[in-house]
């Protein structure tokens, strides 16, 4: 069974560092006793791997660190290691995430908890860097939790809820950070570094219980169950992922018991939306430049605002549509696309018109896709995004014309 | 062209791959590559051992010990990375009977390089070649002594240059000339004092290193290659003398 050996000292007391999103995640590592981590080379994610390297050579941290000979091995190694009952850590970007494809079908299909994280990265080809949703995205079906952070803070404290839900055993499922890249994974920000005691609070030990696999407790994991059982298994999995946004909701209360940290609600952040009556509605990092032009545009006497997603999978469908109800517009600005998808539009876009479909109140909900390849997000096409998306509102849009990709060249 | 479509001439196929794509992940494709004979392919593998495109990262090729940036020394562990280089050219001619040509080179040699292109072009079907390749930023150094460095690799018989033709091996340059006992192979600390990445190694480590480059040398039923040996009461049956070349002209 798992036991928690402390092999290194820790400080105990909080403190402040400069950290990029990447090294923010390499101090969650440390501090959640990771047992195993694999890594693979490809930019932007493996900022962690160099991070979690050096703190390992320096003592800071004890984790079984292993270089893999791809990204399918790499993942198919966190999962066996989680198999035993090990903590682990992994993670890729673009089209590294989808050399990994099969190990990481399999590992939320085998219900272990595998904390990864996501560099969001445009997929090859043609080649680019910068981020893009759908790596990330690309599993959204499988049973993977998929949150998103904004801050290198955010993604330290999302990687500790991550542990901490995936390994519950209502939920026992794996959970992928997205950390857009470059944007988050490789700028620096000042990351407040919780104490080991406080996290030890927070993160009981992983115990898989009677699902250890060891010569102890001899069990036949992924067995061929054909017709016979996959609906039933395939039901477990939904009924986990129903589970999880309870487990997030329990997390999260205790995480700013803990923390002081987490706004109000663990999925969704809202800004300037008390008296709003349009909204901009996205995650990731593009909150930043949407809070700037919502700035600007509060000055001119627009009443504006923001709400960022913060977890994806589950979607928080019934808050977010009590949330998204009280305005007159939502323009949804998709870091990704879904080509030949209705209207045309990101994934985003249409998980929020299907979640409002039902209501008898709904508001306009226009898309956007921007910022793609890691394109900076300008504030002139803020601007563009909300006068699209006012105009909407009084029905001076076509009917139809709902999508829009927002700061291409003609 | 063998549905008459295009002329059939015989085109020579190139396909270049790094020391991660050709020894980590695409080594499965590799050795499938070998076993097509009727495709004229030379797989050439440019081996700068690491991955240098993406930040330096460690990959099968890495020496033992050496920096990258998943392998930094630190203040607790010396040596991040204790892995001893994969012998890739070795493992694919051992496996690959239908391959003509199978070779380990290096472009300091670079007559000797071009000759094995040459010849593994020329024989066709699939081939494969590996290159060592000295990495000013990756090794840590100035790039003026790639030259050098590549020469120190093969002279100190990290790197044995060697062909194996329709199943024949044959030592190539220095390598044939330190097997043959006309050369003295240099001590390992010649080469690895020379990079920054190395810096960290006590004698301890270039110890451990040198050891292990002997043992290529003196145990390995071919000096680099074949990285075995007969046991002594199966010697006479398999009509092999395991002693080295060098090693038996030394005391002759």
């Amino acid at each position: 069974m798992a036991v928690a050996v402390k092999s290194v000292e820790t400080s105990d007391v909080e403190t402040e560092q400069l950290a990029t999103g990447c090294e923010a995640i390499a101090e969650a590592i440390r501090l959640a006793d990771v047992d195993v981590m694999a890594a693979y080379p490809i930019r932007p994610y493996d900022g962690v791997m160099q991070a979690a390297a050096k703190l390992i050579a320096n003592g800071k941290m004890d984790v079984e660190y292993i270089v893999a000979d791809g990204e399918h091995s790499q993942f198919e190694i966190v999962k066996h290691a989680c198999a035993v009952g090990s903590r682990v850590f992994v993670g890729s970007s673009g089209v590294g995430w989808f050399y990994a494809f099969e190990a990481i079908a399999v590992t939320a299909g085998l219900r272990l908890p595998v904390v990864a994280i996501c560099g969001n990265r445009a997929l090859d080809d043609p080649g680019a860097f910068g981020t893009e949703h759908n790596d990330s995205l690309a599993v959204r079906d499988l049973g993977w939790l998929l949150p998103w952070a904004e801050t290198a803070q955010e993604a330290l404290d999302l990687a500790l809820m991550a542990w901490r839900v995936g390994e519950d055993k209502r939920v026992s499922l794996p959970v992928a950070i997205g950390l857009d890249g470059a944007f988050l994974t490789h700028s620096q920000q000042i990351v407040k570094i919780p104490t080991q005691a406080a996290v030890d609070k927070f993160l009981p030990p992983f115990d898989l219980g009677d699902r250890l696999l060891h010569p102890d407790n001899p069990i036949t994991i992924a067995p061929q169950v054909d017709q016979d059982w996959l609906m039933e298994i395939r039901m477990q999995n939904d009924q986990a992922m129903r589970k999880a946004e309870g487990v997030i909701r329990e997390a999260h209360a205790d995480f700013k018991k803990l923390f002081g940290r987490g706004g109000e609600s663990p999925f969704l952040d809202e800004y300037m939306t008390d008296d709003a009556e349009f909204v901009f509605f996205g995650q990731g990092t593009l909150a930043l430049p949407m809070k700037v032009a919502i700035r600007r545009l509060r000055k001119e006497g627009h009443k504006v605002g923001l709400v960022r997603l913060k977890w994806f999978r589950p979607f928080a469908t019934e808050e977010i549509v009590r949330s998204l109800s009280r305005f007159k517009a939502i323009g949804v600005i998709d870091r990704d696309y879904s080509f030949g998808s209705p209207h045309y539009g990101g994934v985003l876009y249409n998980e929020v018109r299907s979640a409002l479909y039902s209501q008898p109140k709904r508001p306009v909900v226009v898309g956007f896709i921007a910022g793609l390849g890691g394109r900076e997000i300008e504030q002139p096409m803020a601007q563009e995004i909300f006068e699209k998306t006012k105009a909407a509102a009084s029905g001076d849009l076509k009917a139809g014309d709902t999508c829009h990709w927002i700061g291409v060249r003609s | 062209m063998r549905k008459g479509k295009l002329k059939n001439e015989k085109i020579n196929v190139i396909a270049f791959c790094g020391d991660g794509g050709g020894a980590d992940m695409g080594l499965g494709a590799i050795s499938a590559t070998l076993t097509h004979k009727d495709y004229n392919c030379l797989v050439l593998l440019y081996d700068n051992e690491s991955y240098a495109n993406t930040d330096i990262q460690l990959s099968s090729q890495t020496p033992y010990g050496a920096v990258t940036t998943f392998s930094p020394s630190g203040s607790k562990k010396r040596l991040m990375h204790t892995r001893w280089k994969k012998n890739v050219p070795g493992m694919l001619a051992a496996g690959h009977p239908e391959s003509r040509y199978i070779a380990a080179g290096c472009a300091a040699y670079a007559v000797d390089l071009m000759n094995k292109i040459r010849k593994a072009l020329e024989l066709g079907g699939p081939t494969f070649v590996h290159t060592l390749d000295p990495c000013p930023k990756g090794w840590d150094y100035h790039p003026q002594y790639s030259q050098e460095l590549g020469h120190l690799a093969v002279e100190c018989g990290i790197w044995p240059l060697y062909e194996v033709i329709d199943g024949v091996c044959n030592l190539t340059g220095p390598t044939r000339q330190i097997a043959e006992g006309r050369k003295k192979r240099k001590p390992v600390y010649e080469y690895l004092k020379r990079q920054g990445r190395f810096a960290h190694f006590i004698d301890e480590d270039v110890e451990h290193f040198q050891h292990e480059v002997d043992k290529m040398w003196t145990e390995w039923l071919i000096p680099g290659v074949i990285p075995f040996t007969i046991s002594a009461k199966d010697q006479t049956i398999l009509k092999v003398d395991r002693k080295p070349l060098h090693e038996e002209k030394k005391t002759a």
